[in-house]
């Protein structure tokens, strides 16, 4: 038997392999976690800011943070826990809400972001900062295209019940419902109908519609 | 030297992994449709498959061949992870586009199949510029299918726009296949007819 082949050698390489190789892969992730966490808060402040479409997609890391230093932020109760609302003013008008919203899609969780107008009626931007979604089918719902046409759209209907909606294929414009209603993505039915599910859930009763519905009273008062 | 340049040169066309020897297809469909993220993965792959062959052919002569396989899983196994958190610090974006295929280049065979192959019984020099030989011989192959399907499934390049398209008022429709990774199985077929056309001794009885 070669001497490579014996039991104790193949002990000896392996104990010394797995601790290299460990050495290696924890310094590498304790050393770039930092950078990493960063990166990410980062990327979140980001695309709250883009969704709500007060910086661009190409905006510095500067301006992000001036931007996102200016939002204030009101913790709200919902059934999936506490959540945050984000509350973007201007001179001291508020000018955007901006709402959390995660759910399903195919493969995964989708995490973005639902900016309203201070009424809650209009739809000011939607984005997604993370997803598994496929690339090239569903990770299309990171498109700017497709997600500029939520801009513009309507929220909820005069009695303040969620409309906003999803729809498979195009939207009839004609239609009377077609201000509520989106296109779906062709060719990513189902990411399509986890966003869509997603839209309802956090603007009924379980998501943000108390939050919105105290804010409204507290406005009707004043 | 000119053997060494023979080892990086001949995995090009001579030699191509996916080429002639059909191996990590599964990536070339996967993260083909920009050509961004090609570019990334290219880089992610040649640097692997080189220090993962650098690695193995540095030990070769203690690995015990009963457990040959697990080591060299463990070492390209680690590896991928370094270069996955490396892409998480410092190219975020691109890591993002990515997302789950930076984890699959350990499963891509090109990399177990040269540290089998080659780094096995070679010079760790030798390993090494084989390993660089291989990367790119899968870069090419990536490259001109990415570059094929952005530009006719999307009509731009590194998202440049180069072909207008209808929905932004311009003339080229689109080819929806080209999006979808089954557009890469006929690219691929295209790139072996070519380069098996050129070398006729790439032909199989």
């Amino acid at each position: 038997m070669h001497k490579n082949e014996s039991t104790s050698k193949v002990f000896i390489v392996s104990f010394i392999l797995c601790a290299v190789c460990s050495i290696l892969v924890s310094v590498s992730a304790v050393l770039l976690k930092p950078i990493q966490r960063a990166n990410k808060e980062l990327d979140i402040k980001k695309n709250l800011l883009v969704s709500a479409g007060l910086v661009e997609a190409g905006a510095s890391k500067e301006k992000i943070l001036a931007e996102f230093d200016k939002i204030e932020q009101v913790p709200t109760e919902t059934s999936k826990g506490e959540r945050v609302v984000y509350i973007a003013k201007d001179n001291g008008e508020i000018t955007h809400f901006i709402f959390p919203v995660e759910g399903k899609g195919l493969w995964s969780t989708m995490y973005g972001f639902l900016a309203l107008s201070p009424d809650f009626k209009t739809v000011l931007g939607m984005g997604f900062y993370d997803h598994g979604e496929t690339p090239g089918l569903g990770g299309e719902i990171t498109n700017p295209k497709w997600l500029a046409s939520f801009n513009g759209k309507r929220a909820f209907d005069e009695s303040i019940s969620p409309k906003l909606e999803v729809i498979k294929g195009q939207v009839d414009s004609r239609d009377e419902s077609a201000k509520y209603q989106i296109d779906g993505l062709s060719g990513a039915t189902l990411t399509t109908k986890g966003v869509d599910k997603l839209i309802k859930f956090w603007l009924s009763e379980e998501g943000y519609l108390p939050f919105v519905k105290s804010r409204l009273s507290k406005e009707a008062r004043l | 030297m000119s053997t060494l340049k023979k080892t990086f040169l001949d995995p090009i066309f001579k030699n191509n992994p996916i080429g002639l020897q059909v191996l990590g297809i599964c990536s070339a469909l996967a993260v083909t449709s920009k050509l961004e993220t090609v570019l990334a993965m290219s880089v992610a792959v040649t640097l692997v498959v080189a220090f993962s062959s650098l690695a193995v052919s540095l030990i070769r002569k203690h690995i015990p061949s009963s457990i040959r396989i697990i080591v060299q899983m463990t070492i390209i196994a680690s590896l991928v992870i370094v270069a996955d958190q490396i892409l998480k610090a410092f190219f975020f974006e691109i890591s993002k586009s990515m997302s789950v295929y930076v984890g699959l280049i350990i499963t891509n065979c090109i990399i177990m199949g040269r540290a089998e192959g080659y780094a096995l019984q070679n010079s760790p020099m030798k390993s090494f510029v084989d390993g660089l030989g291989n990367g790119a011989g899968y870069s090419v192959v990536l490259i001109f299918v990415g570059v094929f399907r952005e530009l006719l499934g999307s009509g731009t390049l590194l998202g440049q726009t180069i072909l207008p398209l209808v929905k932004n008022g311009g003339w080229y429709q689109p080819n929806g296949l080209m999006v979808l990774a089954p557009s890469a199985f006929f690219l691929i077929a295209v790139f072996i007819w070519i380069v098996r056309t050129i070398d006729v001794s790439q032909q199989e009885e």
